[in-house]
């Protein structure tokens, strides 16, 4: 968000929910997230959203350049399976608190 | 020439006077008055004094000349299009054309939405099934270059000057920039005008609700 921006908010991206790591029964690999993006359920409909751009949004308890709000890049590179859930990769792997926790999805690279 | 074929390494099956005779170097003297064509040597390049530590070949310069952006098919002049990303996200802008860069050139128009004249990447960008009427627009004059930021002036070194000349960095638009944008948006409005609920249209923001999925969205 740019400082100081008044008026009316608008939502550019989806929500998402990150599901945790990509992993078998006793191994995970950090390097790969699992994202689930709302309103979307089948694995035709997941294809859209490769290659979109993710950010998971945090807040630290620190200041970084001005802002508590800190946040990690990545993007969408493949479905995961079946069903429309979603693998993604991220500038560096995203921590273990965040499973659960929310990540926006934007619709750029636009390819409409 | 046909290679002369070998009996055994070293040996030829045709003889010297034959191999003369069959390559037609006979000819070749008659031609040139008896004597065989000697090419001139090549002016003797004076040795150098330095020669360098490794036998490196020289790069070939790359012959590849990238392609110009490829524009969507969806879109076109006079596209309404969807900005995704920065300042004006969520505006919905006028498409007028895609310059040398592969930048879209676009307009909000000002007065409408704020977006002024401006540079946008395609993959930043929905296009829209909606058109508006541009033939009235003249967009000659604009390319990148129009866009190239403006060289800064060396401060002067003298340390209470140095404050006073960060302050003058920040600049308004050159007046030219805003009558461009004026001669442009005026033939837009028009056409604009015409079509009911097009200019609130333009002047409303995109955003996503509750429900939304973009996939399944016709734009």
């Amino acid at each position: 968000m740019v400082k100081g921006r008044q008026g009316q908010r608008v939502r550019m991206y989806v929500r998402g929910t990150i599901l945790g790591y990509k992993r078998s029964k006793s191994n995970q690999y950090e390097h790969t997230s699992l994202l689930q993006i709302e309103g979307v359920s089948t694995k035709e409909d997941v294809a859209w959203y490769g290659g979109k751009r993710i950010a998971y949004v945090y807040k630290a308890k620190t200041k970084s350049d001005g802002t508590a709000v800190r946040c990690i890049w990545g993007k969408v590179t493949r479905p995961h399976g079946n069903s429309s859930v979603v693998r993604a990769k991220f500038r560096s792997n995203l921590p273990p608190s965040s499973m659960g926790k929310k990540v926006r999805v934007f619709m750029y690279p636009s390819s409409v | 020439m046909a290679p002369s074929s070998k009996l055994s390494q070293g040996i030829k099956k045709a003889s010297r006077s034959h191999a003369y005779h069959r390559r037609g170097l006979w000819a070749i003297k008659a031609k040139h008055g008896g004597a065989f064509p000697k090419a001139e040597k090549p002016a003797a390049v004076a040795e150098p004094k330095y020669y360098p530590a490794d036998d490196v070949k020289p790069r070939k310069a790359s012959t590849r000349k990238p392609k110009p952006t490829k524009l969507r098919s969806s879109i076109s002049p006079g596209t309404v299009l969807i900005v995704l990303a920065g300042r004006f996200m969520g505006k919905r802008v006028v498409f007028l054309k895609q310059l040398k860069s592969g930048l879209l050139l676009v307009t909000g128009p000002f007065k409408i939405n704020g977006v002024p004249i401006r540079r946008v990447n395609q993959t930043y960008v929905i296009a829209t099934s909606t058109k508006v009427d541009i033939s009235g627009v003249n967009v000659e004059k604009f390319d990148d270059k129009y866009f190239a930021r403006e060289k800064k002036k060396k401060a002067t070194k003298t340390e209470g000057e140095l404050f006073d000349t960060e302050k003058e960095a920040t600049k308004d638009l050159p007046q030219f920039k805003k009558d461009d944008q004026k001669a442009v948006d005026a033939e837009l409005i028009k056409a604009i005008d015409a079509v009911p609920d097009l200019k609130t249209y333009l002047g409303a923001r995109f955003s996503l609700r509750d429900g939304d999925k973009p996939h399944e969205m016709v734009f």
